[in-house]
């Protein structure tokens, strides 16, 4: 009798536990499903964007005006752009991918700037046509195998579920249809001669690496870098400084150290290996309640720097945040703010001591005796060239980057409209808006 | 007794009601002239509640036309600096003993707690420092992140790093901006963080902890060009990676228990 309530209660719980699960199998599948789905747009939407891209730079090829140029220019940068995104959602980050991400994005850039640029509303130049005829047939490449892939993964149904497992696996060689595809596109991009895209836009490609060579100096070793850093602090000794080579990812040759304070606080340094530079500079030390305000602790920070030997004095900007006063500070020539020669100087308000520095910039821009061309263009004149809806407020004059990371004088304006102030950069030499820059 | 207990009531309302009262008036001891001022000198950059007092009054003269959010920008610099021109004083854009004395003076009738609307809550005690809540949007490399972005960036910090050092912190923030800036990643703050597969802690969720003081901090010294990791794109944590791919990248240091490399 007893068993069989027993058997019956366990019976009806089987049947419990069974239908709970097979509607958990059932909600995991549709949520696998989701994020499947996702992925599988992400990736279609890529092929699509591709072909696009292909079809607009031919177009631009083959057009003979600039009125027609500029629409399929402008289109192919944004479809890049898409394109780019669209590899961002897919889950290839443990890929490498990147000579194709760097294709879609010399793309996007170079078909950009053919499209703004405004000589006299001309069609392609010869050079430019070249360049561009090479990223058509690139990218008809690319195109070719994604769209094969992608048929691929329609007929077999492929899914890209299985290809996150098969990438996140350590071991094995993974045998999966789809991460051999996108390898044997990045082997196709990567097999090509690197595209010259003139010295303008090459000089605007990311650099991965700093070139050292503009450091003057010797080479320091770890013992004199600990002895930089101690005069530099003005500690007693080189106990407690542990200096570090940085391994070969780095962005220049350069040593990480650390050092331990008497009392517990870390302090952390990059130096670079040529010429013993400090780039960077934190000091960990808790900081009290402000006993000195944001304006004197610019003194604080001016007069460190040059204590310290460096040549900026132009405060350009102040923040603040927890105590500490952090001021961007660029070089001064002849009255010109040089804005390449950039350092950022923490001070903690409590006692007004310097408790970082971010001098990167400066260190890699810094010349010693720097000359600042002449002006060719009158202040009222370059401020004829400012828009008419701004009103100016001030003006400097400056040395700036412009985009193609090269120096050129301007005339600062600092302007408002409305409630909005911008910095509106116009060149001193030939009148020309170089950039602008909405500030806070 | 029942008298006895309607008096105690009455009595402990009239009481409560002064406390309530009383409040404001011990912030505004004589009249409205009073001030959270304090004597330090206020600049662009300057952050608190005096800021917020300056940009009431600068509001109620009409030369501030922004939202009273105690952090010194332009909007108020410039306020300032009509203020100043009006006035027949230096125009420099600080606010010293001078400009406050007269700001003081010129704005007989301001009243915080009857404002042009939103002000300061109380504690007129506090001066320095930044409120807390708010979160500024903020500038990186020319380009402008929105205060979501900077919270997104904390929560990351937080989530794949809370254990680490300081300094490992920052670096986690300098990698994503690295990653903003780099043409292989996305371009945008959301776009690299959540980029499938990227970050642990997205994947398993620990990104939507609640980020400490540090973690901020450690956003916003990334922002101003913090980078312990000297311009690494990757990282990962030796004991834990399970992918192979990543220990063939070039690396560059290890901070507390990750290496980062390029």
């Amino acid at each position: 009798m007893f068993s069989r309530i027993t058997s019956l209660v366990l019976v009806l719980a089987l049947v419990v536990a069974g239908f709970w699960g097979y509607r958990e199998h059932k909600e995991k599948q549709a949520l696998l499903l989701k994020a499947e789905n996702q992925y599988q747009r992400a990736f279609h939407d890529l092929s699509d964007h591709m072909n696009r891209i292909q079809d607009e730079l031919g177009k631009s090829l083959a057009v003979n005006s600039q009125k027609q140029l500029t629409p399929a220019l402008t289109e192919t940068w944004r479809m890049a752009s898409e394109a780019r995104n669209d590899i961002g959602q897919l889950p290839l980050s443990l890929m490498p991918l990147n000579k194709t991400m760097e294709f879609i994005s010399d793309v996007g850039n170079y078909s950009y700037h053919v499209a703004v640029r405004d000589e006299n509303k001309q069609a392609l130049n010869e050079q430019e046509w070249q360049t561009l005829q090479k990223l058509y047939t690139r990218s008809k490449e690319i195109e070719n195998q994604l769209a094969e892939l992608q048929t691929a993964v329609i007929t077999k149904n492929l899914r890209w579920m299985d290809a996150e497992t098969a990438l996140a696996q350590t071991d094995k060689k993974t045998d999966n249809q789809i991460v051999d595809g996108f390898r044997s596109m990045e082997k196709t991009v990567e097999q090509q001669k690197p595209l010259s895209f003139g010295p303008t836009m090459d000089r605007m490609k990311v650099n991965s690496k700093l070139d050292a060579k503009t450091l003057t100096g010797n080479d320091v070793t770890p013992e004199q870098a600990a002895g930089i850093i101690q005069r530099w602090r003005g500690l007693d000794s080189t106990k407690n400084i542990a200096v570090k080579r940085n391994g070969k990812g780095e962005l220049y040759p350069s040593y990480s150290i650390a050092y331990t304070a008497p009392d517990g606080h870390k302090e952390f340094f990059t130096m670079t290996v040529k010429g013993g530079n400090i780039t960077w500079y934190a000091n960990e030390r808790p900081v009290a309640n402000e006993s000195i305000d944001l304006a004197q602790g610019e003194t604080f920070a001016v007069n460190w720097l040059q204590a310290h030997g460096i040549e900026a004095s132009a405060v350009v900007k102040t923040e603040t945040f927890d105590n500490v006063g952090v001021y961007e500070v660029v070089g001064m020539k002849n009255g010109v703010r040089i804005y390449p020669d950039e350092v950022t100087v923490e001070v903690a308000l409590d006692t007004g001591e310097v408790v970082g520095l971010n001098a990167q910039d400066y260190v890699f821009h810094h010349k010693q005796n720097r000359s600042v061309p002449q002006v060719k263009v009158s202040k009222e004149k370059a401020q004829t060239m400012v828009s008419s809806k701004v009103q100016v407020q001030e003006s400097n004059l400056a040395l700036v980057l412009n985009d193609a990371k090269q120096e050129e004088l301007t005339y600062e304006f600092v302007g408002t409209m409305d409630q909005d102030t911008f910095k509106i950069y116009i060149s001193a030499l030939d009148g020309d808006e170089v950039g602008v820059e909405k500030v806070r | 007794m029942k008298r006895w207990k309607v008096w105690t009531a009455a009595l402990s309302v009239a009481l409560a009601s002064l406390c309530i009262y009383a409040e404001p008036i011990r912030d505004l001891p004589q009249g409205h002239d009073a001030s959270v001022f304090t004597t330090r000198t206020l600049v662009r950059g300057s952050q608190g509640i005096d800021v917020r007092e300056l940009q009431g009054r600068l509001k109620f003269l009409g030369y501030y036309k922004g939202t009273i959010d105690g952090s010194y920008g332009y909007g108020t610099y410039w306020a300032v600096r009509n203020f100043q021109n009006k006035f027949g004083m230096k125009v420099d854009g600080k606010v010293g003993a001078q400009t406050r004395t007269r700001l003081v003076r010129a704005t007989k009738g301001y009243n915080p707690y009857n404002p042009p609307k939103q002000t300061a809550g109380g504690s007129g005690s506090k001066t320095g420092g930044n409120s807390g809540n708010s979160t500024r949007a903020a500038s990186y490399g020319g380009k402008s992140l929105s205060a979501n972005d900077l919270k997104l960036l904390a929560n990351a910090v937080y989530g794949e790093a809370r254990g680490e050092p300081h300094v490992g912190q920052v670096a986690i923030a300098a990698v994503i901006m690295n990653r903003i800036d780099n043409p292989n990643f996305p371009n945008t703050v959301p776009g690299v963080i959540f980029q499938p597969g990227a970050f642990t802690a997205v994947a398993d969720g620990q990104i939507w902890l609640t980020p400490n003081e540090n973690a901020r901090k450690a956003v916003r010294e990334a922002l101003n060009g913090a980078d312990p990791s000297t311009g690494a794109i990757y990282y990962f944590n030796p004991a834990t990676a399970t992918s192979k791919w990543i220990w063939s990248r070039p690396q560059i240091k290890r901070i507390g228990r990750h290496i980062f490399c390029r």
